[in-house]
């Protein structure tokens, strides 16, 4: 146990808060806003739109911000607008080319191909249109 | 190393105290050495607390700090949806699984399993006490092997201060303590709590995850982990 005191608090923070390396915005508090509420979907969209935006503009762009924003685009009827999205996600974060190359097919209308590697249930047609399902 | 309690004052002020103090007994990175991951993926967690929308909720803290840390972090809320497509909505199911076809699914080196043990808001006597608690799990997803694991208890109570020495000092203050504690109760702030578990659990020295490939630390922190 331990009781820190505001003092203590303040020298720490003068030299352990981390810099950060990516532009997050409000990336962390509109996706909780979205779970909390799914009717914000548009408005969780419209951050990640930002924090895409500043995030390529500063070329700090956080790992897995494109996705993110070409899925809700996706799953808003988007299909053009998220494969842009997954492609540079994919451009920028290498490591995610087997999950964008499936969401890019997804949002070319195709079921996903690597049937051997998903468990059950792969017959349904995920991610058409309309809104987030919960 | 799990059930270590950090008691706060203010949300923010335990992480920063956790993370430049008293390190416990260093851990064994050789395996996570020797797997080397440079991407994370998190699965939905399995919620051993009350509150049904602790898993969704948490699922919005934990990008950051893994990021932050140097892992590409899969996009949790399209890995979650991808999931619920291939029919794995249920945590415990996916948990239960096989981390390497995961691994291969979605092209991840390793997998975060997270559990919360607790999220829960409880009224002693005049006090009212939140708790988050959180275990953590890494896998490789290539060997299924255990790479890391961590569990994490943060709690938060409202605290009155001052009031000085007097009867009607201390009536004062109980009523504050009160009022604080109700709101507390009534509204408790599960968030600042989950997000110091992750930052402890992950930033530690000799505890947390080295830093991974995007980060300049990457393979400088042998001294540390």
């Amino acid at each position: 146990m331990m009781r820190p005191t505001a003092i203590g608090a303040l020298l720490l923070l003068a030299g352990c808060v981390p810099q950060s390396h990516y532009v997050w915005d409000k990336y962390d508090t509109s996706l909780y806003n979205f779970y909390k509420d799914p009717a914000t979907a548009s408005a969780y969209t419209e951050q990640l739109a930002l924090v895409v935006h500043d995030g390529d503009a500063a070329g700090r762009t956080a790992p897995g911000v494109h996705a993110e924003y070409g899925y809700m685009l996706l799953t808003a009827g988007n299909g053009g607008g998220a494969i842009v999205q997954f492609e540079a996600e994919k451009r920028l974060w290498p490591e995610s080319t087997v999950l964008m190359d499936r969401m890019i097919g997804l949002a070319n209308g195709k079921p996903p191909t690597d049937g051997a590697n998903i468990q059950p249930a792969a017959t349904n047609q995920p991610v058409a249109t309309g809104k987030p399902t919960s | 190393m799990s059930g270590r309690v950090v008691r706060l004052a203010a949300p923010f002020v335990a992480l920063l105290l956790a993370g430049c103090i008293h390190p416990p007994t260093a851990k064994d990175y050789a395996a996570f050495r020797a797997a080397d991951p440079k991407s994370i993926l998190v699965v939905p967690a399995i919620n051993r607390s009350v509150e049904v929308t602790a898993p969704d909720y948490y699922l919005s803290t934990i990008t950051l700090p893994l990021a932050e840390r140097g892992y590409y972090v899969f996009p949790v809320n399209l890995v979650k949806r991808v999931l619920e497509d291939d029919g794995l909505s249920d945590a415990n199911l996916v948990h239960a699984g096989d981390s390497r076809s995961l691994g291969s699914m979605f092209g991840a080196d390793a997998v975060l399993y997270v559990t919360i043990e607790r999220w829960d808001s409880r009224y002693v006597v005049l006090s009212t006490t939140t708790t988050v608690s959180i275990s953590y799990r890494l896998v490789d997803a290539r060997s299924g092997q255990e790479l890391w694991n961590e569990t994490r208890t943060m709690e938060y109570s409202p605290q009155a201060s001052g009031g000085g020495g007097s009867p009607a000092g201390l009536v004062a203050l109980l009523i504050v303590q009160a009022v604080a504690s109700a709101v507390e109760k009534a509204a408790p702030d599960y968030m600042p709590l989950a997000r110091m578990a992750n930052n402890t659990a992950v930033g530690l020295p000799h505890q947390g995850l080295p830093a991974g490939p995007h980060i300049d630390q990457y393979r400088k922190d042998q001294k540390d982990f």
